[in-house]
């Protein structure tokens, strides 16, 4: 697998073709860019973080739950191994996201410039 | 639910669960930030970049200040991955929600199509194209052909662009108001797909003989299940575009939606001597399609970094394509290109929307 040549650094003149590395398209990202999104994530997981806990509060000050329901909770053995089935998957999915291979994941075959002809 | 539709359990559907419907919504508002806020900031960037130069007048002029813009970069990753993320996720993708039941969506794709007769006729020995087997056209791994579930996928995809609540069959309605108004006795859907846009017409025009074409096997088991669904009868065959096994002068409208990007203009050229000759005298070919402006650099770069970003492979060349000078050649005697009224006047579009629209209305 070959990495392209181009003259510029996102702007494409040609097909990505199955020979080649997926392109990196962001080249000018400034960190403090990143940093504020991730921050405003942050602030996302926060809120409904609170939410959940004040949920978790009013089902438990109506007698929905018993108190401490939630944080005393115990799954059975079998929701134990289904739990850490999902919890592997959801790291999987993140983590293989870092890792995720450089080839296209759909495919444009070598040679179909010759297509890019007008006809007489 | 369609007013014909037999019976709510005859529908083929693919169970998707709350976290699917979530997670694609959330695509789905990605895509939009892309096409609205985003382009109109990125025009804003571009603007500044330019300061009291004179605003490129070629693509070629525009390229490198767009290439420069983190917005244009942010837009052509999402523009690329965006896809990915809406078919590949291994838990919430098109493409694993459709594998989970694949037995049973293929039993029942198989079941409609081994009771179809003469309204789906499929040709395994059909010699697919080079051009069309070379592109994953918008990023669908393995094409929409390849895989016996490709067409739900196709299916599924298109619904994910619109919003939820919108009518995914809405564009069809709009493309069918523009045509010239006539009673249309046999129509032929150039492209059928899904089939969801024949199926469209049908319901509009119930006195129109349906028939439609297309490549891909399994978008056609597809479209035929749907056809079924809603009690309707059409007449869909395998076939190539340059190469139709109907007789010459058969029908009085041919349409498509957006298949010119997608042919490259020799075989465009080789497809519109077809319709030309399966066209009845007066026949009408017509469909819209996009196009460069020709007014903004900046809306052209970025239209044709779609060609590349999501293998629209041969929408480059197309847009060099000479539509009237081709089709007065074939011997079409009336060929019209006008703006694609329904979306030509958006409220709030500006200069920095990205699409321009033409309908392509071309006659016998």
């Amino acid at each position: 697998m070959k990495a392209t040549k181009e003259k510029f650094k996102t702007v494409k003149r040609g097909p990505v073709t199955a020979d080649q590395h997926e392109p990196d398209w962001i080249h000018d990202l400034p960190p403090d860019n990143m940093v504020a999104a991730i921050t405003a994530l942050a602030g996302e997981v926060y809120t409904l973080r609170e939410r959940l806990r004040a949920t978790e509060r009013e089902l438990e000050r109506r007698d929905v739950f018993p108190q401490g329901a939630v944080e005393d909770h115990e799954p059975t053995l079998d929701e134990r191994e289904a739990d850490q089935k999902d919890l592997d998957a959801f790291v999987d999915r993140i983590w293989s996201e870092i890792s995720r291979s450089r080839a296209p994941w759909a495919s444009v075959q070598r040679g179909v410039e010759k297509y890019f002809k007008q006809p007489d | 639910m369609p007013d014909m539709l037999r019976n709510e359990q005859d529908v083929l559907a693919v169970t998707e669960s709350r976290d699917f419907k979530t997670y694609h919504d959330f695509v789905r508002s990605c895509r939009k930030y892309v096409e609205g806020p985003l382009v109109h900031s990125m025009y804003d960037s571009y603007r500044i970049a330019i300061g009291d130069n004179v605003e490129p007048a070629s693509t070629e002029e525009a390229m490198p200040v767009l290439d420069d813009l983190l917005e244009f970069q942010l837009y052509s990753w999402a523009y690329r991955h965006l896809q990915r993320f809406k078919y590949h996720r291994p838990n919430l993708g098109i493409f694993a929600t459709i594998d989970a039941e694949r037995e049973y969506l293929v039993s029942e794709l198989d079941a409609a199509a081994s009771a179809a007769g003469d309204h789906l006729r499929l040709n395994p020995e059909l010699d697919i194209p080079e051009y069309y087997r070379m592109v994953d056209f918008h990023q669908h791994t393995g094409g929409v052909w390849s895989d016996e579930l490709a067409g739900i996928a196709y299916e599924f995809g298109r619904r994910t662009t619109n919003a939820s609540h919108m009518d995914p069959n809405l564009i069809y309605r709009m493309s069918y108001s523009q045509f010239p108004e006539r009673t249309y006795n046999k129509v032929l859907d150039w492209g059928v797909g899904h089939g969801a846009g024949l199926i469209e017409w049908q319901k509009l025009h119930p006195e129109s003989e349906c028939h439609g074409v297309d490549l891909s096997g399994p978008c056609l088991k597809l479209a035929h299940k749907r056809a079924c669904e809603n009690g309707y009868k059409t007449y869909l065959s395998q076939q190539d575009i340059e190469h139709l096994n109907f007789d010459d002068d058969t029908f009085d409208l041919a349409f498509h939606l957006f298949m010119f990007h997608e042919i490259p203009p020799i075989n465009l050229k080789n497809s519109l001597k077809e319709i030309h000759r399966v066209l009845k005298p007066g026949g009408i070919f017509a469909g819209p399609e996009f196009g460069l402006s020709g007014k903004s650099a900046f809306m052209d770069v970025i239209r044709m970094s779609h060609a590349w970003t999501n293998n629209e492979t041969y929408s480059v060349e197309w847009f060099k394509f000479d539509m009237e000078k081709v089709a007065l050649d074939i011997g079409f005697s009336k060929v019209t290109i006008e703006p694609f009224k329904p979306l030509s006047k958006r409220d709030g579009a500006t200069s920095a929307d990205a699409n321009r629209w033409s309908l392509y209305t071309l006659e016998k």
